[in-house]
């Protein structure tokens, strides 16, 4: 059986503000789901519930029929979010090592051959704070596919990513997919969601509707 | 990986050359004096109040620059994974609570090698300062209750600033953390002789701790419980702590 991922009802408020309202969603393994709206919509945030990091004010997730805050057990998540950034002072391989520390699934094999997957040199000693951001970016790339995780969720992943890039992030996304993840997408390309979501879903003001398949969601006025 | 643990263990021996430095006088100057071994510990590793016949043990400024050097090497050891790396860290880490658990419990382990090795240079430097330097069972009790004392007491202010320094900054966390300690130093001083003061003031250190070790033993038991709580404090606020 695929991976399933549930969301029932989740609100989030912060302070007074309610950041999602009501969101209920059923995301099948296999699947690109794309997620767009403007600045300030809600997808980061939904991207952060959905992954465990923010706890909803109501509501609940389960991934694979278990509540990621209460029975959260061998549950493997890749997340690229904005704003995150890999330790500065260590190099590209050592941050990816240390965060497959965390979980001590993976070999060093494993480690070595995902940079190479994502166009980065292993054995680069340069410090992450010296990367381009396209390279960084890269990273977040490989730390979010290294452990070949069943929910994969990507918040604007092509970013400072040169034209080659794109194509390989998009075939390395396209192949998690395939591969039996869930994998969740949000990204202001519109080339990004049209070529490779199945189904998409626009945000606004912290309520999502379905949009439809990728065909409709070229017509939507989403995009700019 | 391996580089980043030795790079903090290794951070400990900082308190070898501290110790040194605030001790010049007793290594090149000191005459000896007749006084044991372990009471001259006392006095060296606190510092010694004096007030006409009365006298009683008090964190001098000097013993307190020990906690500060140690809240500098460690006092983000924790809240630095709640920075820009945190949405990595904490979509891997199964359970939240273990995990802190885990890193206070390495803090602890690094606090119990800093204040090992802090009374390891007093207790070799005191070989200058007494007539008879003798690792008798006195000495090695000695040895043992200050141990017992300063390794909780290093944990608990350094969790403290690690705590308060993920939602604030570590300077904010640091300041906060010492002006309590401050205070508690000042309530210490005025309160020496009163027996709550000695055992729940985690600074006050009277003469009666000294002396009788069945009060050194509560104010041990004290110590850690205060570092029991304040590490389950913690742990429930990280597993409720959002990830922005």
């Amino acid at each position: 059986m695929g991976h399933c991922l549930r969301a029932e009802n989740i609100t989030k408020r912060v302070g007074r503000k309610e950041i999602l309202h009501e969101i209920s969603l059923e995301l099948i393994g296999g699947n690109i789901y794309g997620f767009i709206g403007e600045n300030g919509s809600g997808k980061t945030m939904l991207f952060r519930t959905l992954s465990g990091l923010v706890r909803p004010t109501r509501g609940r997730v389960l991934l694979d029929g278990k509540d990621i805050y209460r029975e959260r057990k061998n549950v493997k998540v890749g997340v690229i979010i904005e704003n995150a950034a890999m330790w500065p002072e260590l190099t590209g391989i050592e941050n990816l090592l240390f965060l497959s520390s965390l979980n001590h699934c993976i070999s060093y094999k494993a480690v070595r051959s995902t940079m190479e997957r994502v166009g980065l040199d292993p054995d680069n000693k340069l410090s992450v704070k010296k990367y381009s951001l396209g390279m960084k970016q890269r990273l977040n790339i490989a730390q979010a596919v290294m452990e070949r995780p069943d929910f994969l969720f990507l918040d604007e992943p092509t970013n400072a990513i040169d034209k080659d890039g794109i194509v390989l992030i998009r075939q390395i996304i396209f192949e998690e997919a395939k591969r039996g993840a869930v994998v969740l997408l949000a990204s202001h390309i519109s080339q990004d969601i049209s070529e490779l979501c199945t189904e998409v879903y626009g945000m606004e003001s912290g309520a999502c509707m379905q949009i439809g398949r990728k065909k409709d969601a070229e017509k939507a006025d989403f995009f700019y | 990986m391996i580089r980043q643990k030795i790079s903090l263990f290794g951070k400990i021996l900082w308190i070898v050359p501290y110790v040194l430095l605030i001790s010049m006088s007793d290594i090149f100057l000191a005459v000896p004096t007749s006084q044991p071994l372990p009471d001259m510990l006392w006095y060296r590793i606190f510092g010694r109040l004096s007030a006409g016949e009365l006298h009683t043990v008090i964190l001098s400024v000097k013993s307190i620059g020990g906690i500060f050097l140690f809240v500098l090497l460690y006092g983000s050891c924790i809240s630095d994974y709640f920075g820009t790396i945190s949405v990595f860290v904490f979509t891997r880490v199964n359970n939240r609570k273990i995990w802190c658990i885990k890193k206070a419990g390495e803090l602890c382990l690094f606090s119990m090698l800093y204040s090992f090795l802090l009374i390891v240079v007093h207790f070799v430097i005191g070989f200058r300062n007494v007539n008879e330097w003798r690792l008798d069972g006195s000495a090695i009790m000695t040895f043992a209750v200050i141990w017992g004392i300063i390794m909780p007491l290093l944990a608990v202010v350094c969790l403290a600033v690690n705590w308060i320094s993920i939602p604030f900054d570590v300077p904010i966390a640091v300041f906060l953390v010492f002006v309590v300690v401050m205070i508690l130093e000042f309530v210490a001083i005025l309160l020496f002789d009163n027996i709550v003061n000695v055992i729940l003031n985690p600074l006050c250190f009277n003469i009666l701790i000294i002396n009788n070790p069945v009060y050194a033993i509560m104010k041990i038991l004290i110590e850690v419980l205060y570092l029991l709580l304040i590490m389950a404090g913690m742990m429930f606020y990280v597993k409720y702590r959002d990830i922005f």
